[in-house]
Parts: C-alpha cells; sequence; structure tokens
C-alpha cells in the first residue's frame, strides 16, 4: 500500500540537518530524516521553510564577529 | 604623475574612511585622468558615476559639499598625510616621504591600522604626552602636522594639540645625587604649581653653593648644554626626531623654509628642590593641578650609585628600530620612562639589555615566568660582557645573592609583589630590593600585569627609570591607560609589516581553517546548554582532529618543527596521547618542560609538540615553523598575537614566498567562528590577512587518520560526554588563570584566605599553574617535619 505524504523534501549538511532537528521541536514541525544530508517535511510550507531559513540566519549572525560590536 | 602612482591613488580615493574628502579626489583625479589620458573605460565609468551623485546630492541639499570647506593645497599630490577634524590622520604609505612621515605619527599619534596602502592614526592626549615627553613641542607638532597635510590643518585639532600638550611636560621631576628637584624650563609654571600649599610646603630652599640662584624667584637655573647621551652600541641619541622635522628632502619637497624648531641646546632649566618625602604627595598634586610631571634620570652624573661594568659585546648588532626606539628613551641625555612596544621576535630583549648597556648601574628585570628568567639571563650573556657573578636570579627556586655593588637582578613580578610570609632566605634578598637604588628597571610584557600588583610593585622598588616592553599594547578590559601613569608614555611602536619587509621578521602565512561538525558532536552542540560542554565540543570535534594530524604530518614531511597551542588541557591531553608526541602545560615540572624543549630544539624525531597556554608568552623556540591552533582562549585578540610571535623570529631558510605558518583551527557552525575573527582583529590592524581554508585539499585520501570511522568518533563523543563537569571545570580554573582582571576579583572576594588565592593568581601570572610557588601556600607542613632543626640550617647556610 503506498502512503502519500505532502511536504518539503530538504537538503543540506550534515551539521545544518541536525541543527533542523533541533528546531524542529520548538517551531512545531515534523521531520522524517532519510538520510545524512536529507529530511523530509512533513507538511511542510513556505511558512516552516521561512521560519528555519530564519532561525539559521540567526545562527550564523550569532557567530559572525563583527567590527562593529567592539564591545561585546 | 607617473601611471603607477595614479593607480594607487585612486585606490585610495575609494577609500570610504575618506568620504568626506573623496569628492576633492574624484574630482582632482577627473582631471588628470583627462590630461594624462592613460585610464581604463571602466574607472572613467566610476569616476562619471561619482560625479553624478555628487550633482544629486547637491540638488537634494542632504550632502555637504566639502570641497569649498577642505581645500586641498596645492602641492597637496607630494604631501602624504590627510588630517580630520575628529584626529583620526590617514597616511599614504607610498608617498615619497613616508618614513619620515610616519616616525613622525608614530611620535606624536597611536597607529589605529597599519594595513599595506593607507595607515590610520588618531591624536589622543596620551599619544600627545608621549611626544612632548620625548622632547617635541607644541609649535612643532602645529608645523609639521600642517606641512604634512594635504589640507591646511583644521581647527579643532590645532586646538586639541595645544590643549593636550601646553600642560603636559612641562615638568619633570629630576632624581639628581639622590635628591628629587622639580624642573621646568618656564619658570611661570614653577611659580603657579608652588602656588600650592602642599608643594610649596615639600619645597626645600637651595643651599648648593655651585648653582646659580635667580634673584627675584629662588630657582635653581642650570644654564645646560644638552648633548645626546651616547647609546651603548656607539650611536647618537637625539637623532631621532630631528630627521623629521630638520629633513632636507622633506622641505626640498614641499618648498618651504622653516626655521631649526628643535633648538634644546641654551635652554635655561629652572627647578627647586623638593623633600623625597613627599615626592608621591607632589607628583599627586601636580596630576590634579594639569602638570602631571615628567620623570627623568640624569645617569650620567649620578656619582652616588656605583657604575655597573657592562657592555654590549662589540659583535652584537642593534637593528635600526631597536635604535631608534631607544634613542626615543635616551633623547636628551637623560633616561626617561616609557613603554616600547616591538613585535614578537623583533628583539625586545636586546633593546632592554642596551639600555642597561646605556644606563650602567644595578639592573632589575622583572618577567611574568622562571622560565623566562632563565631566557633573560642567558640573553645577557648573550649580548653583553656582564660577568656571570654579576647577575642573579631570584625565583621561588633560585635565590642568588645579589651583587653588592651593582648588578643584574632578574626576577618574577609575583616574587616581588607577593604579600605574605615569606622564607628568611627570601626575605633577606627581598630587603635587599626594596633598600636598593636601582638604575633602571625593565618590565616584560607590561600588558599581561595587572595595574594592582604594578602599583605594588613599583612602589616596593625605588627606581631611577622604567623600562617597559610589550608586544601588543593591548587588553581586553581596555585599561591599558593606567600603564601611562603607572610607567610612562608609550616612547615608540614598530610597524609589523615594515619589519617583516626588511627581514627581520618571518614571513607568515596566516590560515583559519574551518572544520566542519559532525553530526553527532553538533547534535550535543546543539542540545548542551552548558558553555563549558559546548566548548569542549567544538575543541574535541573529530574533523578537527583529523585536520589537525593532517597538517602535522604534511609539516613533519616539510621538515618544519610545530606547535600546537590547545587552551583546553582535557583537548590537549587527547590530542597528545592520541597522536603520541610530547605536551607541555600547567602542572608540567620546570625541569621536564626544559628538557622537552631541548629535544624539540635539538632531536629532529622529535618535530611536534603540544602546549597549553603557558607557552603563549617567553617561551622563546625559535626553531618552531608552524604554529596549530587547537582550542584558545575566547576573543582574546592578545593571545592571538602573543602565539604568532612565537613564530616571527626571522627564519633563515625561506623557500617560496612564506617561511613561516599559523593555521587556527575552527570548527564550523559554532561560537569558535565568532571568537576567531575578533581575536584576529589585532593581527588585521597590524596590517596581516587570514586566509580561509574551508577544505584541506586531499584530506580524504589521506590514510590512516585518527577517527575517521563513525565508530571510532561515536567512542569519542561518548567519551567526552562522559567527561562531564570535570574537565568543564578544570577549563573554567585554567581560563581564571591568564584572566588576571577575573583572578583580582576572585581573590577580593574570598578575602578570608587571602594568601591562599594570592597564591593562586600568582602562580597563573607567572606563566600558569606553575609548583613552583607551592612553597608559599604549604611551608608549615614541610617544616614541620624538619631532619634539622630550622636554626641549625640557616646557621649551616650561613656558613658556605
Amino acid at each position: 500500500m503506498v502512503h502519500v505524504y505532502k511536504g518539503l523534501f530538504l537538503e543540506c549538511d550534515p551539521p545544518t540537518k541536525q541543527f533542523v532537528e533541533y528546531i524542529s521541536k520548538q517551531e512545531h514541525f515534523e521531520v522524517i530524516v532519510l538520510d545524512e544530508t536529507h529530511l523530509f517535511l512533513q507538511g511542510g510550507d513556505e511558512k516552516v521553510i521561512n521560519s528555519i531559513q530564519r532561525r539559521i540566519d540567526d545562527l550564523q549572525n550569532q557567530n559572525t564577529y563583527s567590527v562593529f560590536d567592539k564591545d561585546q | 604623475m607617473s601611471s603607477g602612482d595614479s593607480n594607487l591613488k585612486r585606490r585610495r580615493g575609494g577609500n570610504t574612511g575618506q568620504s568626506s574628502k573623496s569628492y576633492n579626489t574624484w574630482t582632482d583625479y577627473e582631471e588628470d585622468l583627462e590630461e594624462s589620458g592613460e585610464f581604463n573605460q571602466s574607472i572613467k565609468k566610476t569616476t562619471n558615476t561619482s560625479s553624478a551623485t555628487l550633482t544629486s546630492s547637491e540638488e537634494k541639499g542632504s550632502l555637504l559639499d566639502y570641497s569649498k570647506r577642505c581645500i586641498l593645497k596645492q602641492d597637496n599630490k607630494s604631501r602624504p598625510i590627510w588630517v580630520c577634524p575628529d584626529g583620526h590622520i590617514f597616511l599614504e604609505t607610498f608617498s615619497a616621504i613616508y618614513k619620515q612621515a610616519s616616525d613622525f605619527l608614530v611620535a606624536i599619534a597611536e597607529p589605529v591600522c597599519r594595513p599595506q596602502n593607507i595607515h590610520e592614526y588618531q591624536l589622543t592626549p596620551y599619544s600627545l604626552y608621549a611626544a612632548v615627553s620625548v622632547g617635541l613641542e607644541t609649535n612643532d607638532i602645529i608645523t609639521v602636522l600642517g606641512r604634512l597635510s594635504k589640507l591646511a590643518l583644521p581647527k579643532e585639532v590645532e586646538q586639541f594639540v595645544r590643549q593636550c600638550t601646553q600642560s603636559y611636560g612641562k615638568v619633570k621631576l629630576v632624581l639628581q645625587k639622590n635628591k628629587y628637584f622639580v624642573e621646568s624650563a618656564y619658570p611661570e609654571v614653577l611659580e603657579f604649581l608652588l602656588k600650592d600649599s602642599s608643594i610649596a610646603t615639600a619645597r626645600i630652599k637651595p643651599t648648593l653653593e655651585e648653582s646659580v640662584v635667580d634673584p627675584k624667584t629662588g630657582f635653581i637655573i642650570n644654564k645646560e648644554v644638552v648633548t645626546g647621551a651616547q647609546i651603548s652600541g656607539g650611536l647618537q641619541a637625539n637623532q631621532s626626531l630631528d630627521p623629521v622635522l630638520k629633513n632636507d628632502a622633506l622641505s626640498n619637497l614641499l618648498e618651504e623654509e622653516e626655521e631649526d624648531t628643535v633648538n634644546n641646546s641654551d635652554q635655561h632649566f629652572h627647578s627647586f628642590e623638593i623633600d623625597p618625602q613627599q615626592v608621591e604627595e607632589v607628583k599627586k598634586r601636580c596630576i590634579q593641578l594639569d602638570y602631571p610631571v615628567l620623570e627623568e634620570y640624569d645617569f650620567r652624573n649620578d656619582t652616588v650609585n656605583p657604575n655597573l661594568n657592562i657592555d654590549l659585546k662589540p659583535t652584537t648588532m642593534i637593528r635600526p628600530y631597536q635604535e631608534k626606539s631607544l634613542s626615543k628613551m635616551f633623547g636628551n641625555g637623560r633616561a626617561r620612562s616609557g613603554i616600547i612596544v616591538l613585535p614578537c621576535g623583533a628583539g625586545k630583549s636586546l633593546s632592554g639589555i642596551t639600555a642597561a648597556c646605556t644606563v650602567k648601574k644595578s639592573i632589575l628585570v622583572l618577567c611574568t615566568s622562571a622560565v623566562s628568567v632563565e631566557q633573560w639571563k642567558y640573553q645577557f650573556k648573550l649580548w653583553s660582557n656582564i660577568e656571570e657573578r654579576q647577575i642573579s636570579k631570584f625565583t621561588s627556586d633560585n635565590k642568588e645573592k645579589i651583587s653588592n655593588v651593582a648588578g643584574v637582578t632578574i626576577t618574577t613580578y609575583t616574587m616581588v609583589a607577593f604579600g605574605g610570609r615569606r622564607s628568611a632566605e627570601s626575605l633577606k634578598i627581598m630587603n635587599e630590593i626594596t633598600n636598593r637604588e636601582w638604575g633602571l628597571v625593565l618590565l616584560d610584557e607590561v600588558h599581561v600585569v595587572p595595574a594592582a600588583m604594578f602599583r605594588k610593585v613599583l612602589t616596593v622598588t625605588k627606581a631611577h627609570c622604567k623600562l617597559g616592553l610589550t608586544a601588543t599594547l593591548l587588553r581586553e578590559d581596555e585599561k591599558i591607560q593606567d600603564l601611562n601613569f603607572l610607567i610612562g608614555p608609550k616612547l615608540y611602536e614598530a610597524n609589523w609589516l615594515d619589519l617583516q619587509k626588511a627581514g627581520f621578521l618571518a614571513n607568515v602565512s596566516c590560515s583559519e581553517v574551518w572544520c566542519p561538525m559532525t553530526a553527532e558532536f553538533y547534535k550535543e552542540y546543539l542540545i548542551n546548554d552548558s558553555q563549558g560542554k559546548k566548548k569542549l565540543l567544538y575543541t574535541m570535534n573529530p574533523n578537527k582532529f583529523r585536520a589537525c594530524e593532517y597538517l602535522i604530518r604534511f609539516h613533519e614531511q616539510r621538515g618544519d618543527k610545530i606547535i600546537v597551542f590547545s587552551d583546553n588541557v582535557y583537548a590537549l591531553q587527547k590530542y597528545a596521547k592520541g597522536l603520541g608526541r610530547y605536551f607541555i602545560y600547567g602542572p608540567t615540572s620546570g625541569h621536564e618542560r626544559m628538557s622537552i624543549l631541548s629535544k624539540f630544539q635539538h632531536d629532529p624525531t622529535v618535530r611536534t609538540i603540544f602546549i597549553s597556554k603557558v607557552g603563549d608568552t617567553s617561551i622563546d623556540i625559535p626553531e618552531a615553523t608552524v604554529i596549530i591552533q587547537v582550542s584558545s582562549h575566547y576573543g582574546s585578540r592578545r593571545q592571538e598575537a602573543q602565539r604568532l610571535g612565537r613564530i616571527l623570529r626571522p627564519k633563515p631558510k625561506s623557500d617560496g614566498l612564506y617561511n613561516a605558518f599559523f593555521y587556527s583551527l575552527v570548527s564550523k557552525d559554532t561560537q569558535e567562528m565568532y571568537y576567531s575573527t575578533k581575536r584576529q582583529q589585532f593581527l588585521i590592524d597590524q596590517g596581516y590577512s587570514f586566509k580561509v581554508i574551508s577544505e584541506l585539499p586531499g584530506i580524504d585520501q589521506e590514510v590512516n587518520l585518527k577517527y575517521s570511522s563513525k565508530q571510532d568518533q561515536l567512542d569519542l563523543l561518548a567519551q567526552v560526554l562522559g567527561e562531564g563537569e570535570d574537565s568543564g571545570k578544570n577549563e573554567i580554573l585554567e581560563e581564571d588563570f591568564d584572566d588576571i582582571t577575573r583572578g583580582a576579583k576572585k581573590s577580593k572576594s574570598s578575602a578570608p584566605t587571602v594568601s591562599r588565592t594570592t597564591g593562586g593568581s600568582t602562580r597563573a601570572l607567572s606563566g600558569g599553574n606553575d609548583m613552583n610557588y607551592m612553597e608559599y601556600q604549604a611551608p608549615a607542613i614541610y617544616k614541620s617535619i624538619p631532619t634539622q632543626h630550622a636554626l641549625f640550617k640557616q646557621r649551616a647556610k650561613n656558613k658556605q
């Protein structure tokens, strides 16, 4: 029997995959792990992708030093 | 105008920091380019667009038109600097008179950023204070700045310079024949000071017959003919600044007639004597009255203190920048206190020793660890003709008697500043140190020592003159300004890139290697909230381990000597044991350290050693050509510079462009990325650039690298996680050690166990967790089970 799920297919590097799994609990969406670099976001849509993108941007910003926040 | 010249200038025109003037530059160059006709289409296009924005902005009226306000001088192309109203100065390094101009700017301003083509300097009150103290005067500064500037000197800057310099440096405190004199070339200043009651009471009426006393004011007048001091090694001081002011090339270029502005030779010095007991009070009052006193030492006329027979060996060569830095110190025949900033490996020790050979009095050297005490002693013997018996070491291991007449004593800050109970032997030497009048105190690595400890050291030792040496006048807590008052102004700061070009420093390739986190480690990294755990996880990242092993293999095959730095002790041991190499960290005993270091230097099979942060400073390993940094102290810019310094010593062999390599291994997508960039800022300001290596070529083909298989990685992860709080704690403790401010806070909070905490933090200050200092903490225990009574022991010792 064939099951059909609507959702999004996501390809990313292993750490990012871990990050997506990590935030899936906070952002309330379901992920199915396919392999090292692929995920399936069940019921995922534009909104989910946007929020993932935002969280990844946040992470990158946190880990990037800018000359202008010298006092930190 | 040559085409090369115009190219460079075009680049400068694009500099965003110069937006206020770039309009001028652009319009200027437009004309220029049209005249010369040698421009390519793209550049013309940019020129057009820039002038288009100019016109549109003029229409809007939102931007100001600076072209009328800042009018370029006719011959602006031959003048090398831009002066901004806020005190920032931009210097073109491709100017014909770059050398002279940079000498002058280093004397009057703080270098902010010095990359290849444009240097940025900033005028600060401290830098001007330093300028005055090396003998520049207000008008000299203003005229020379005006002469070098492409624009008329902004009024704000002129005002600022006047404001800062008129009070600074007008008054000097001179220690002559053991008497303190307040001296000034301006009698009105002295009169002003004497109006203050506490200074007036400190004054002693002149009794000396030979001095000429002014009948009206009662000041002693010295009509001195000031001649430059002969710095040991045969060079004449007082030369360094004159070239800037009198330089023929400069005046020819600018076609201006200038009078000789520096003319010290027949200046009258007025002075009054003050009570030695009240020197401190007078100094304090003078600062309050806005006339901070400069301290100078007339060592050649000091007949009270015995001379030390010390000279540089004839074979010793001083490099031009060392000469320059010292000529600032001995500018007018006297020694003045201050700080000299030279990159690591550029021969700071030799500068210090040359200063010692010039002063020729009792010398006290203060360093940060027992290891560097040894190295200083070695350096003294290497460069100068001092006799073995005249050098004494004073550390917790070595308590050598200080030479009776005059000598060199080398000790650590912690030994001198230690406040607890001392052993009888150490007390005796300590008394010697406090009772002696030192001609010169050399302070090594001044930036690491906290202000409180400095005050302690400087009040305990009576010194005529203090010379601070450092590579990185930089502290994360921005307390560096304190040094201005504790030691003196910065006398000289060398330019790293210039020294590298001249071959005095190794040509280093700096790179940042990005190691992706493995999935399992990153998962744990995200889940764990504890910072210590996070840090451990990104340090122990298997990909980092593999990158490290790969780099070690690569460079060992080339025949390089490699130092791997890791702040984290757990990681240090894991890496070193995993790769079967020697490692040194805090608990490693002094003896073992020496033996490992000497193996590293002489044994061709020992090509790699692992060192924790104890190796950051003062461990001199000239053989090392490669540094791999595995873990580091957060965003400490100083540590990065110090570590780079370990390989900066010039290297004899150079195949290709670079002869030294600095790798920083960084785990991707973690905080380490943030810290890593922050750490690099200081070196970037010195003109270094970091390459990012996102993938090491060939690392996947390399066989037998550790932790390549999934199973190994998971085992490692389990170990790291199992390590838990212990290694986390360990690491935090280690962090505390290097961080002086944190250590100081800690000792305050735990007041009841003062002696213990001091012991802990002092240990740290002297180069990490050094067991040498254990004797302070538990002398009672050891003494309670003596085989011989302490009294007899003492007697036996006295007999020897």
